[in-house]
Formats: C-alpha cells, sequence, structure tokens
C-alpha cells in the first residue's frame, strides 16, 4: 500500500494483522467491476425495466462493496470508516430490495405491483431512517480502528433481508407451479436461485459477522464476510447462463464472451497479490495477451453465430415454403383426382353399355382410357397418401381383425394383374385365424401396394406370399421371381420418391411413393418391413413382421 | 418491457433518498465530524492512577502498555489519539463531549489493573 494512502498508521499496522490485503482487495473490487460491468453491458443493450434494476441491484452491490472496502481501510482515519459504515446497512437493503424487484419483472415482464412496490419501501425505511438519524453507530474505537455498532437497530437490517428472502422464495415457488411449460419453469428457477444465492451469501456473511464479532470466533466470521461477497459472481454465472440459454434481454451474448470477460477479471485481478515489479509486467502482458486472443475469438464465435442464425432463419423460410408446397400440391392432387375419377366413371359406363352399344373399334380405345384413368387414380391416391403421412395427417384406427382374411382378399383383388403378365400368384396361409389389431383398411392398402410392387417388378415367373404365426409376432413374406434389387437401390428402397436406379424401365408408372407408404402404415402398427435380394434378376424377399393381438397369444 | 412512467417516478424517488442519505451523513462525519471517539493514549503514571494489563491476564491487543481512556468529539480529537500518543491531551478547547477517564477500582474492566498510587 503506497505510503500517501495511510492517514494513520497504527489502523493499517492493525489492519494487515487481522487479515491479509490481498483477499480483501481481491474479493471486493473483482467482484464489484464484474457485477457493474455486466450491468452496464446488459443495460446499454436491453434498454428496459428489468435490465435498470439489474444495474440498480449491481450498482448497489458495487458501492456496498467499495463502501465496506473503505470501512475497513480505517488507516484513511475515522470520518472515513464511520461515513462508509454508517451507509453499508442500507445500501444492503437497497439491494435486496432491487434484487428482488428484478427479479419479479424479469419473469413475469410486468411492472412490480403498487402495494408490492409499497411493502418493499416500507423494509427500506427503517434502515434508511437509521442511517440518516446516525443510530446505527454509537462511536468509534481509535483502539481496534472500527465503527461501534449498535445492535438495537441492525436488527431492522437483517429483519428486511430476511423479509426480501421469504417473498423471493413464496415468489419463485408460486411462479414455478404457475408456470406449466418445462423452459418458463426452468427459466423462473434459474433466475431465482441466482438472486436466493446472492441474498443467502451476503445475509449469512453480515449476520455471522455482526453476532460473532466480539465472539472467539470473530476471526473466522470475518473470513467469511469477505466469501459471502462470492454470492455475487455465482448470481451472474446463473444470469449468464439464462441469456446464453434462453436469451434474456433478447441480447446475443454467448459464452466465449462470457468466458473472455470473467479471465480477463481473473487475471486483473491478479493485481492485488503481486508484489514485485517484474511479476506486476508480467500480469500485465498476460492480461493484454488474453484481451487481444479473447476480442480475436469474440469476433470470430460472433460471425458463426450470425451465420447459424441465418441458416436457422433459411431453414423455417424453407419449412414454411415446404408446408406452402405440400399445401399446394395437395390442392392439385385433390382436384385431379376429381377429373381423373369423373373420366373413369364415363370410360366404365360408356364400356357397360349404358349409352348404347360400343362398336369393336372403340371397345379397345375405351378399355385403355378406362385403364390409364384408373391407373391415374391411383397415383394421385398413392401422392395424397404419401403426403398425408408426411404431414402426420393419417389417424389410425385400433381395432382387431383377422390378418389371414386380409390378405386373402388382397391377393383376389391384385390377381387379374398377375393373371394379365401371366404370373403364378400363390399364397400360403396357417389353417387358423391370425389376429391383429389395428386399421385394417391401411393395411389393406400397405398390403396392396406390398404385392402390387412385386407384380410390377416381376415380368415373368411367380409371386408367392407365405403368412405365419411366430407367438406373438405375425410374418408376412412376398417372394417374388423379378429383377431384383441392387445394394444401392437397397439404401433408398423405402424413401419418399425412391426409385431403383432402372425401375422406370420396367414399371414406367412408378411413382415411388408406393414402398414409403408401406414402411409408413406398417411402423404405425409397431411393425417393421424390410427387403432382402440376391442382387439384380435375382428376385427379391420383403418380409412383414407385425405383433399379433396379445390376447389371443396363448400364455 | 418498457419503463413505465410510475416505475420512473417510483426509482427517480429512491434515488433522491439515496443522495439525501448519503449527503447527509457525508456532512455529519467528513465535515461536522459530531461523531464520538474512543481512544487510549498514553499516561504519566506519576501523576495519575493509569491503566495497565493486569500482569495475571496479559492483553496482546492493548496498543500501549500504561494508558488514559479518552472519550472526545471527532472534531476535537487531535491526529495525535490517532496513534494513541497524546501524552498533554487536555478537555479545556474541546467544544463537544470530551472526557478523560483514569483508572479507579469502579471502572476496572477484565484484564486491566491501575498503576501504583501517584505520589
Amino acid at each position: 500500500m503506497p505510503s500517501y494512502f495511510i492517514h494513520v498508521q497504527y489502523c493499517y499496522d492493525y489492519l494487515v494483522n487481522q487479515i491479509p490485503m490481498g483477499l480483501l482487495l481481491y474479493s471486493h473490487i473483482p467482484t464489484a467491476l464484474l457485477a457493474i460491468g455486466f450491468s452496464t453491458y446488459v443495460l446499454i443493450r436491453a434498454r428496459n425495466l428489468p435490465s435498470v434494476l439489474l444495474f440498480a441491484m449491481c450498482l448497489s452491490f458495487g458501492i456496498w462493496a467499495a463502501f465496506d472496502l473503505s470501512a475497513w481501510f480505517s488507516f484513511l482515519g475515522s470520518a472515513n470508516t464511520m461515513f462508509t459504515w454508517s451507509l453499508l446497512d442500507f445500501i444492503a437493503v437497497l439491494m435486496f430490495f432491487f434484487g428482488y424487484y428484478f427479479l419479479y419483472t424479469f419473469v413475469t415482464g410486468k411492472d412490480l405491483p403498487g402495494w408490492q412496490k409499497l411493502l418493499g419501501t416500507l423494509a427500506v425505511l427503517p434502515s434508511a431512517t437509521i442511517a440518516l438519524l446516525g443510530l446505527n453507530l454509537t462511536n468509534y474505537n481509535l483502539d481496534s480502528c472500527e465503527a461501534i455498532e449498535n445492535s438495537s437497530f441492525t436488527i431492522f437490517t437483517y429483519g428486511a433481508e430476511v423479509f426480501f428472502i421469504l417473498a423471493t422464495i413464496g415468489f419463485v415457488l408460486s411462479h414455478y407451479i404457475r408456470h406449466k411449460r418445462s423452459d418458463e419453469r426452468q427459466r423462473v428457477l434459474f433466475a431465482g436461485a441466482g438472486i436466493l444465492t446472492l441474498f443467502i451469501f451476503f445475509f449469512t456473511a453480515s449476520f455471522l459477522v455482526s453476532n460473532l464479532a466480539d465472539s472467539n470466533a470473530s476471526l473466522y466470521a470475518y473470513n467469511y464476510l469477505i466469501y459471502g461477497l462470492f454470492g455475487m459472481p455465482l448470481f451472474l454465472i446463473y444470469l449468464g447462463y439464462l441469456i446464453v440459454r434462453y436469451h434474456a434481454f433478447d441480447l446475443r451474448i454467448f459464452g466465449a464472451q462470457a468466458l473472455v470477460v470473467a479471465l480477463v477479471a481473473l487475471i486483473g485481478s491478479e493485481f492485488a497479490f503481486v508484489s514485485t515489479l517484474s511479476n506486476r509486467i508480467l500480469v500485465a502482458i498476460t492480461l493484454v495477451f488474453t484481451g487481444m486472443i479473447g476480442i480475436v475469438l469474440v469476433r470470430s464465435v460472433r460471425r458463426e453465430i450470425d451465420q447459424r442464425e441465418r441458416i436457422e432463419k433459411l431453414a423455417k423460410d424453407l419449412e414454411q415454403a415446404n408446408k406452402q408446397q405440400v399445401a399446394l400440391i395437395h390442392f392439385i392432387t385433390h382436384q385431379l383426382k376429381g377429373f381423373v375419377a369423373k373420366s373413369r366413371n364415363i370410360f366404365s359406363m360408356v364400356l357397360e353399355g349404358d349409352y348404347g352399344p360400343l362398336s369393336d373399334t372403340m371397345r379397345p380405345v375405351i378399355t385403355e382410357g378406362f385403364n390409364s384413368s384408373t391407373k391415374g387414380a391411383e397415383t394421385i391416391q398413392d401422392i395424397l397418401n404419401a403426403a398425408n403421412i408426411r404431414s402426420g395427417a393419417v389417424t389410425y384406427a385400433n381395432d382387431p381383425y383377422d390378418f389371414k382374411n386380409l390378405i386373402v382378399n388382397v391377393m383376389k383383388v391384385l390377381k387379374p394383374a398377375a393373371d394379365a403378365k401371366s404370373l403364378a400368384l400363390s399364397i400360403e396361409v396357417p389353417p387358423d385365424p391370425v389376429p391383429v389389431v389395428g386399421d385394417q383398411m391401411q393395411m389393406e392398402n400397405a398390403l396392396r401396394n406390398l404385392i402390387d410392387n412385386s407384380i410390377k417388378y416381376t415380368p415373368k415367373g411367380s409371386v408367392t406370399v407365405t403368412l405365419t404365426r411366430a407367438k406373438d409376432r405375425v410374418h408376412l413374406v412376398v417372394q417374388d421371381t423379378g429383377i431384383g434389387i441392387t445394394p444401392e437401390d437397397m439404401q433408398h428402397l423405402f424413401t419418399e420418391g425412391g426409385h431403383g436406379k432402372d425401375s422406370q424401365k420396367v414399371n414406367v408408372d412408378s411413382t415411388g411413393f408406393g414402398l414409403y407408404i408401406v414402411k409408413n402404415i406398417i411402423e404405425a402398427h409397431k411393425g417393421k418391413v424390410w427387403a432382402e435380394s440376391d442382387g439384380t434378376g435375382k428376385g427379391s424377399r420383403f418380409i412383414v413382421d407385425i405383433p399379433s393381438d396379445r390376447r389371443s397369444v396363448p400364455r | 418491457m418498457e419503463k413505465s412512467r410510475v416505475s420512473g417516478w417510483f426509482l427517480l424517488c429512491i434515488l433522491l433518498g439515496i443522495i439525501i442519505v448519503l449527503g447527509h451523513n457525508f456532512y455529519r462525519y467528513y465535515l461536522e465530524k459530531s461523531y464520538i471517539v474512543n481512544a487510549v493514549s498514553v499516561c504519566d503514571p506519576q501523576q495519575h492512577s493509569c491503566f495497565e494489563a493486569d500482569p495475571n491476564v496479559p492483553n496482546p491487543d492493548l496498543p500501549i502498555p500504561v494508558y488514559e481512556k479518552i472519550e472526545v468529539t471527532a472534531a476535537d480529537a487531535p491526529a495525535c489519539l490517532d496513534e494513541h500518543s497524546c501524552p498533554n491531551f487536555s478537555c479545556v478547547n474541546a467544544h463537544g463531549t470530551c472526557t478523560i477517564t483514569y483508572c479507579s477500582t469502579d471502572n476496572l474492566e477484565d484484564g486491566e489493573a491501575c498503576s501504583s498510587t501517584p505520589h
């Protein structure tokens, strides 16, 4: 300590014998600067009521820390110690009030109600009056270089602090219970925990010191007073987390920025410990280098954040565009389906002779028109189904039905298509019914697509369907002698619009939605579907595995 | 959330209160120096009955071995009192509270004793 600071040598010697000067400076100065710096930054960026109150609370803390340090520095003279000491209780209570006020506005987004302002003011008023009248200090003891407190009045300060602690606990609990959303709850919890950490550290420190100062444990009590100040950095850590995690105050502050500030504060505070010139130079160099590297780091992280935010915005725009596109496709396909269905009905009626006998030359043309519009309607239905599945618009019934019966019916429907290609379509089923639970109509759609897929991609030979039941599972295997599947095609076989490399040479009408629909319907029934093939020209196996109706499973 | 006018006035009132308390206390303690200071100062056992440490209960915190107790308004306290070395301190020129207490059996505290009676 430079000698021109020391007005009373006796008190300086007394102080350094009592407590390490480095610890005293380290506990007060960095914490106060950190609190004021942090809250000033928030105030400049946010400019709203919570940021003003955060600043007021941190400024109160900073003033308290400065006054407390000044009160410790009794070597500056008794007037200095008396002046600063006399205000400590009042400023501490103010800090508690601003802390509660900040928490309320931060969590609710509203100003503190009038009655709470009044209660808060009433809690602060005794400490203010006592400080104004000078009742909290009776005299100054030049032997111990300290002010003598009047314990009859300090009780008002502790009472007010306990009042604000209880009010904070009550507020946090009530809002935690009231909020249903987990992110809102976490926000309340973190902000409340931060304020309470600060309050409890601060209160217990000053309460212990005040009550143990005259006892044998006074040394421990004084040391705890110093550590009590570290409640503020803990509060700032909570607040920093809120800002990073929940963008509190709408700030885009990020971890790197907070880290650099903390590092600079930490290294800067080492000036409190180092005494030799060479050490001071080393600390200064480290500080400058850390600051420079910190600036580079913060800039690069800021760039990355900007890019990430741009990408996130683009992704949102894209999602919106996709939604609009899906809606448009839905609209168009619905309209098209109506037109195609109408044409199909007209062809059907003409073929059935509703408009009179059909000439032999006209019949093949009308038949072709009928087949083409039937395929068109099916294609549109596939597109609609896929779009519904993707948008999550499909709901599934949960009714019991016989799977064996269903597959037999599907095979009957598809037999004409197989016959048209001269394919042998066969089925093997167990003798007993195969009960399952689910949406029969959707499952029929899936099985029809699956077997139809095998028929379409089998130019010659056979398609064999085998149904088996094992314990609580139902297995369906569709084996064909078709074009097979290459390992490349296997990767996107069940994806939306996933065509095989040469699939459209075999099936020109392929939409690529069939197996996608199958997969989604089977998975919605808690089952799975997969394909196996020994390669091109060696046929394919499609296996469906779904749970059977548990009620029918023999124990 | 923007600052409302009500909360602005409220905070302004608090700020005003703080300034009043700060200003008043600055005046009282720095300029007026109207508080009382307690100190021990050097005492001449040849002239007065001085306090001294009880030889049976040694008190290492005592700033000086033989002393008198002074209670005086800070404005009247000379600088030498800070270092407990005002051999000629007197209350004659004091404007406020000023008392010098010498040792007697009535005002002895724990760890204290009176020096031998002056001649």
